[in-house]
């Protein structure tokens, strides 16, 4: 009485069937023939497979034929003892075998359920054990994410564009194609960041000059365009390759673009490197051979001469226009403004120059001697100087008073000879001579009638004579020692009424017009250290410093040291605006450009013209 | 054994030597003494140096002829890189070995990492360009993650399943809960609700977190397990028997459902990273269509 042999199978509805034998001997035979006690009708079994000898009342040995090992208890075994109260199972082929101990009738024997397994494994298994269930497929994710992108990133911004094609601005707000932005806009267009249509007008199209001349109206050409390409050193072979390369993708060479780089972050744009300037400057004469511009690569070791453009001549008293030439440094130009001004007798520590200031200090607020700053009034952006007038700066010490009436001092209109004749004449005609000592009643005088005859005609030829006497005043005034002669050079003129007049003075604002120079940025300097007024003894003199005294402190781009490094546009406009260079823009506060410069060549006719224009 | 350079001849095949003797096997990571590595690291180099020395005004950036070279380089890498999904579809005889692929693909790819980088030019920023960059990255490192489950886990992964097929480990676990079920039919209500619930839990239950950490909280063979060994220890219960029975089986379930974790656990790590490095390459495409596109369409 040893073993019960359960074989259970399920229905097609799930049922479970068992079908129970009793084997009453302690060794039962497993296999797939017929006469085996345990019969397993799987060709994976062998006929004879294994035997179970029941050792105790609880304790089974299982030890297979022919060296076929079965799992028993999950681990492969050709012989093993399975505690029946314990549980166990071995499993042969696709059939498991359950030992237990029996009940009820079965009390004493140990009990051996016998079930053929599903096929388990297989891909159910591979499902079970893969990440396939537990994670969004491959393949769908894939489609998921390229599609939303390419809705997000493609799509949609092609679609802003398109929807703001025809409007002239964009309302402001989110726009899809920000996402495409590169980088951050510069600060002068950060307004523009959010309206892409701005400058990217066409699609496929690169950035034109027409998108920045739209708000860019006032920016003239470097040169005319034929000059340029002329100008412009033949491409190397790689230049060329990458010409031929940005040509094929339809980027127009010599645009604004191609120097003015946007999208590399706030802040200023980037001034273009030396090396830009230097391409057609450093050899211009081999390829411009008419052009006036010296060769120029680097301020420090390859830099003309300055050449300021120094008036000739003053113009005329017919009106004719001043002449200016420009003329290097090195070849000692004179200039002639018109006036007659020693520096050097102005500046000095000790003549009466000096004595007048002395006495003049608590009026004007002089020193010891007169300085620069008493005559030369910075602009209000620092960068000239205001320029000198008879009125605020001449006059504190050259009077032109001739005249008291009662406590006013009248004085002779500058600039206007005509006037100063008129007003010398009208002295002379309603002021009588000086009423002689002896003519009262009251005064002592020399016995005799005779006298008192003779100093009454004096008088009286005086009164006759005295408005005659104007002319020779007039021409004192006119004359060397006279007023205006010390400081003007005077020509006698076919002119009965006036015979004098004075030829035009007129100065010059601005010495070097290709070139810009701040004087508010060196104002750490004395003016003397640039400037050599005080021994220069006449107005002819030219007192710019030469590049030499600039190379003191500045050196080129790459200089290090304590030399200032200075590229060509810390003082050269490429677009050549009458406004401080980008580089000194850069540096001063934002918005400080000069509006235009103050044109001087026209200050001494002012009065005359508007007269005239006022007839 | 560990191979030696004798085991390779010139070309970096494997000798006959070395074929006789079993040696077949070489890592793609070590393929032709590493040659593909040699050619990454070199084109790395020459793209770092080329970098520092190239001024590109006023900095550099992913526009201009050094910045425009930078990116055409790497959208062809990522195309071939992404061949790497047609090419392992293909049967291809002869000289198109897929371990000489996949190795280049490999080193490649890393190398990638620095050419897409330095096309950047380090601008980054919230746009399309930068979303295509930040997808190759994450691709890359998905794969570089990839490589390593593929160094370091198979070992670990062979060495917890001990031979045992997935099929074997679900049945052994199947089996378990039909001795479970046939233990447990004397129990009281109390207790036998505790053993069905150790019955009905199996290692698959729970999301990726919980198949790629191991952490499963607490397990209901546990608790059922400590509930049997609490009432065995206190002795109340005449049904000893059962109890040592029912204790037995809640081990090897506990066993068993440990070393079907640990192999979801490896399994799944060695799979995951495939779950991001795919869906994301083809994320990047996208994006780098996008990229393209747009830098023309707004040229």
């Amino acid at each position: 009485m040893s073993f019960t042999i359960r074989y259970r199978s399920r229905s097609a509805g799930g049922r479970e069937i068992v079908r129970t034998s009793r084997i009453d001997k302690d060794i039962a035979t497993i296999g797939r023939s017929p006469d085996c006690d345990i019969l397993l009708s799987d060709l994976g079994v062998t006929l004879h497979h294994a035997t179970l000898t029941k050792s105790d009342t609880f304790r089974v040995t299982i030890e297979t034929d022919k060296n076929l090992p079965v799992l028993v208890n999950g681990r492969t075994a050709t012989r093993a003892d399975i505690n029946a109260r314990r549980g166990g199972s071995i499993r042969i082929g696709q059939h498991l075998l359950s030992a237990s101990i029996g009940e009820g009738e079965d009390s004493d024997r140990i009990v051996i359920s016998v079930e053929r397994e599903e096929a388990a494994g297989g891909p159910e298994a591979e499902r079970l054990f893969s990440l396939t269930g537990k994670m969004p497929g491959k393949r769908i994710s894939a489609w998921v994410f390229s599609l939303l992108i390419l809705a997000s990133c493609l799509a949609w911004p092609i679609y802003s564009f398109y929807e703001y094609r025809t409007t002239e601005e964009r309302p402001e707000g989110f726009h899809a194609d920000i996402l495409w932005i590169s980088g951050s806009m510069s600060d002068a267009h950060s307004n523009l960041a959010e309206d892409c249509q701005a400058c990217h007008t066409q699609p496929f199209v690169s950035v034109r000059d027409g998108a920045c001349l739209q708000c860019h109206t006032d920016v003239t050409d470097h040169a005319a365009a034929g000059r340029m390409a002329s100008a412009e050193p033949e491409p190397g072979r790689w230049d060329g390759f990458l010409l031929a390369v940005s040509d094929t993708f339809n980027r127009p060479r010599r645009s604004c673009a191609s120097c003015h780089l946007e999208h590399e972050g706030s802040g200023r744009m980037a001034a273009a490197p030396q090396q830009f300037c230097a391409d057609c400057h450093g050899d211009l004469d081999t390829r411009l051979t008419d052009t006036d511009f010296a060769n120029a690569h680097d301020f420090g070791r390859g830099h003309p001469q300055f050449r300021p453009r120094v008036m000739t001549t003053p113009g005329d008293l017919s009106g004719g226009l001043a002449r200016y030439r420009q003329v290097s440094l090195d070849d000692n130009p004179r200039e002639d403004t018109g006036l007659k001004f020693p520096h050097q007798l102005h500046l000095s520590q000790s003549n009466g120059v000096a004595r007048m200031a002395q006495r003049l200090s608590a009026e004007h607020g002089f020193n010891d001697a007169l300085d620069c700053a008493n005559c030369h009034v910075p602009t209000a952006d620092g960068t000239r100087f205001e320029p000198i007038t008879m009125e605020t700066n001449c006059q504190m010490c050259h009077s032109l008073s001739f005249d008291r009436i009662g406590g006013t001092i009248r004085t002779l209109r500058h600039g206007e000879p005509e006037m100063v004749v008129a007003d010398i004449r009208a002295l002379y005609r309603s002021t009588g001579p000086r009423r002689p000592m002896d003519f009262s009643g009251m005064s002592r005088r020399r016995p005799g009638d005779v006298n008192r005859a003779r100093t009454t005609d004096r008088y009286r030829f005086a009164q006759r004579t005295r408005p005659g006497r104007a002319d020779g005043a007039i021409r004192a005034v006119f004359s060397d020692g006279g007023a205006c002669f010390d400081c003007h050079r005077v020509e006698r003129v076919d002119r009965p009424q006036t015979p004098y007049d004075v030829l035009p003075v007129r100065q010059i604002g601005r010495y070097l017009h290709n070139g810009w120079f701040d004087h508010g940025a060196h104002e750490t300097e004395d003016c003397g250290t640039c400037h050599v007024a005080d021994s220069s003894d006449s107005a002819g003199d030219v007192l710019l410093p030469g590049i030499e005294t600039c190379r003191d402190c500045h050196g080129g781009a790459q200089a290090g040291g304590e030399l200032v490094s200075s590229s060509c546009a810390l003082c050269h406009s490429y677009h050549g605006e009458d406004a401080a260079p980008y580089l000194v823009r850069a540096r001063n506060v934002r918005g400080q450009r000069p509006q235009q410069v103050r044109d001087y060549s026209g200050l001494w006719n002012r009065q005359r013209d508007r007269r005239r224009q006022g007839r | 054994m560990a191979l030696s350079d004798a085991d390779f001849d010139n070309a970096g095949r494997p000798t006959r030597r070395s074929v006789r003797a079993g040696d077949t096997h070489q890592s793609l990571l070590r393929y032709r003494r590493m040659l593909w590595a040699k050619i990454a690291f070199v084109g790395s180099l020459v793209g770092i140096v080329s970098y520092l020395l190239i001024d590109v005004e006023p900095r550099h950036n992913g526009g201009g002829w050094y910045g425009y070279t930078l990116g055409t380089l790497s959208v062809l890498l990522i195309l071939w890189l992404t061949m790497l999904g047609v090419r392992k579809r293909l049967m291809t005889p002869g000289r198109w070995s897929l371990k000489a692929w996949t190795s280049a693909h490999v080193y490649l790819g890393l190398a990638l990492v620095v050419i897409a980088t330095l096309h950047t030019g380090f601008q980054l920023g919230w746009n399309v360009h930068t979303l295509a960059w930040a997808l190759m990255m994450i691709v890359v490192l998905s794969g570089i993650f990839g490589v390593l489950a593929y160094m370091i886990l198979p070992r670990r992964l062979g060495s917890n399943r001990d031979e045992t097929t997935e099929a074997q480990m679900l049945e052994n676990v199947a089996d378990l809960d039909r001795q479970l079920l046939d233990a447990a039919q004397p129990l009281e209500s109390d207790i036998a609700v505790f053993v069905q619930k150790a019955m009905e839990e199996d290692a698959f239950h729970g999301g990726v977190g919980r198949r790629l950490t191991g952490r499963h909280g607490g397990s209901a063979t546990m608790r059922a397990l400590a509930e049997i060994r609490s009432r065995a220890l206190s002795g109340t219960n005449a049904a000893e028997e059962i109890y040592d029975r029912l204790d037995g089986l809640l081990s090897r379930k506990r066993a068993a459902l440990g070393r079907i974790r640990a192999h979801l656990r490896y399994k799944g790590l060695l799979q995951i990273w495939l779950f991001v490095h795919v869906p994301l390459t083809f994320a990047l495409l996208a994006a780098l269509s996008a990229h393209i596109v747009s830098v023309f369409f707004y040229w």
